[in-house]
């Protein structure tokens, strides 16, 4: 089943919230019924700040909050770079552990295949900004 | 670990009979029908047209109908939206702006086609008369494939509130499961799939009045639904059924979906007391639903949404339906969750996405003792029993 880190994080989220002020990426995942809102504070080409909120199961939750975790701070190239790498996780593919940080929680939905849109979910919004 | 099978509303456990008719069909038949001359070719024709009768008698339809295969419910369905509109070539008989109904139980499959080629497509709640009022087609769900209830007493309603609609059904979960008559259901067409009754993917079709059919545009053109080509001259099209068929048919599928449907009959009209306890086979899958429901009511937390026919819909207070999915599965529990292709109706009833375990004949109550053994234990498991 899920890894306990990944449903703990689901269930006590770290990073759920708004940001007065910034406009939220909206994140469906028609098939399911997700709804997730990401707010991303960009300047400069940095990652300020960032919060989610919404719907939706354990896995689509957790990754949104290791996505939070793993990306503020970080320049958008660089963020890129993470959600690169953590999508190679999620396929099963060769990924540079050094790169996942926390989200490597996250590894069991490799064995999911169904459930990687799921662990997608929020990482999507990068590509939306 | 022998997975339970808990998806049969998605395609259901097939019959050995049907599988051994598919697979004797490419060992010691495997010619197209139609065309050959010779032994095999008349023999694969002949399996073909048995097919349709024994389809035909499925839905006690009788000689003013007809039998048009297609890939299933959903290719039918497209079939008849893309062959009702009148086009140059004679083809078709309402407009595009013509007024189409669809009820708001309606599986995607009788909601996209008709939006993709008509401007005014009503998804109809209650169906009365002013939803229908001035309505051209009307395709209606046979049997939800959400809650499993049956929509026939509906249906015969809508008919006599629109006797010269044209009136199709969408009967994907109800062909093969229920006792179908469908001139006392007044419709012009069903659309249904193979697979759904425990024939191999890739069959299904329309049960059509032979007059409509006359009148639809085929969805594809070339060999099989041609009588006559010529360089410059028009084409002679085939006769119905032929002229809807282009190309050869999924013959091996259709040779299993005899067989189903002769299963199916005898299931529904006789008692099949060598595999079964007690009753006909739709006794014995309502009983396993009954029990099944019962013990998700006495569960704490679980919510259960309907229970008909072979499936039960529910939701675990806490728990995304995904995840309810994931950890049965992960015991080895195959159900289905989200939004059962069915969004509109599921929004509609203010449920959002679900869990449907959908129940046949070839599962037992040792299997739904287990599935509510876990499901008894997932909201601990996800640690929301607080919730
Ligand atoms: C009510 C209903 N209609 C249509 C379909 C589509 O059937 P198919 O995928 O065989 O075309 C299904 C099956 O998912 C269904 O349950």
């Amino acid at each position: 089943m899920y890894d306990e880190e990944l449903l703990e994080r689901g269930l006590h989220p770290r990073f759920r919230g708004e940001i007065p002020g910034v406009e939220p990426i909206k994140l469906l995942n028609a098939s399911c019924g997700d709804e997730i809102l990401v707010y991303l504070k960009v300047s400069d080409g940095k990652i300020l700040d960032g919060k989610w909120n919404g719907n939706g199961c354990a896995i689509s939750l957790a990754s949104a909050d290791f996505f939070i975790e793993s990306v503020v701070g970080k320049s958008l190239d660089e963020a890129k770079m993470f959600t690169r790498e953590f999508s190679k996780m999620i396929l099963s593919e060769k990924y540079d552990e050094k790169k996942i940080g926390a989200a490597k929680a996250m590894k069991c939905v490799s064995r999911m295949p169904a459930r990687a849109k799921c662990a997608k979910l929020a990482l999507k919004s990068l590509d939306m900004i | 670990m022998r997975e339970i099978y808990f998806d049969n509303a998605a395609t259901m456990m097939k019959y050995r009979e049907a599988i051994e008719a598919e697979k004797n069909f490419y060992r010691e038949v495997n010619a197209n029908p139609l065309r050959g001359l010779y032994k095999k070719s008349v023999q694969a024709t002949t399996g073909v047209n048995e097919t349709r009768k024994a389809i035909l008698e499925l839905a006690k339809a009788d000689k003013s109908y007809t039998v048009i295969f297609s890939r299933g419910t959903t290719e039918a369905l497209n079939m008849v939206a893309n062959g009702l509109v009148l086009g140059r070539d004679g083809f078709g008989v309402v407009s595009k702006s013509a007024k189409v109904v669809v009820d708001i139980e309606s599986h995607h499959s009788n909601i996209l086609p008709w939006k993709q080629r008509y401007k005014n497509v009503v998804m109809a709640k209650k169906l009365d008369a002013k939803e229908l009022f001035a309505a051209e087609v009307i395709c209606l769900t046979g049997v939800s494939n959400v809650t499993g209830q049956d929509f026939s007493k509906r249906i015969k309603i809508v008919r006599k509130t629109c006797p010269k609609a044209i009136l199709g059904v969408d009967a994907a979960q109800m062909l093969g499961h229920t006792r179908i008559d469908i001139k006392r259901l007044g419709a012009d067409f069903m659309a249904f799939s193979g697979h759904k009754f425990g024939a191999p993917m890739g069959i299904g079709g329309l049960i059509i009045k032979k007059k409509l059919a006359e009148k639809l545009r085929p969805l594809n053109f070339g060999g099989e639904m041609v009588d006559s080509v010529s360089v410059d001259g028009e084409p002679v099209f085939a006769e119905i059924p032929e002229r809807l068929e282009a190309g050869t048919l999924s013959v091996g599928a259709i040779f299993g979906l005899f067989e189903a449907a002769k299963i199916s009959k005898r299931n529904l009209y006789e008692f099949r007391c060598e595999d079964v306890i007690y009753g006909s086979v739709g006794d014995y899958v309502s009983e396993l639903i009954r029990e099944t429901a019962d013990g998700l009511k006495k569960t704490k937390g679980v919510k259960v949404l309907a229970a008909n026919g072979g499936i039960v819909t529910f939701q675990v207070k806490g728990v995304h339906p995904h995840d309810v999915a994931q950890i049965l599965a992960d015991e080895g529990i195959a159900v289905r969750a989200g939004w059962l292709c069915a969004e509109p109706f599921l929004r509609y009833k203010g449920w959002g996405p679900v869990v449907r375990a959908s129940l046949s004949e070839f599962n037992t109550e040792v299997e739904v003792e287990k599935f509510l053994d876990i499901i008894e234990k997932i909201r601990v498991k996800m640690g929301v029993e607080n919730v």
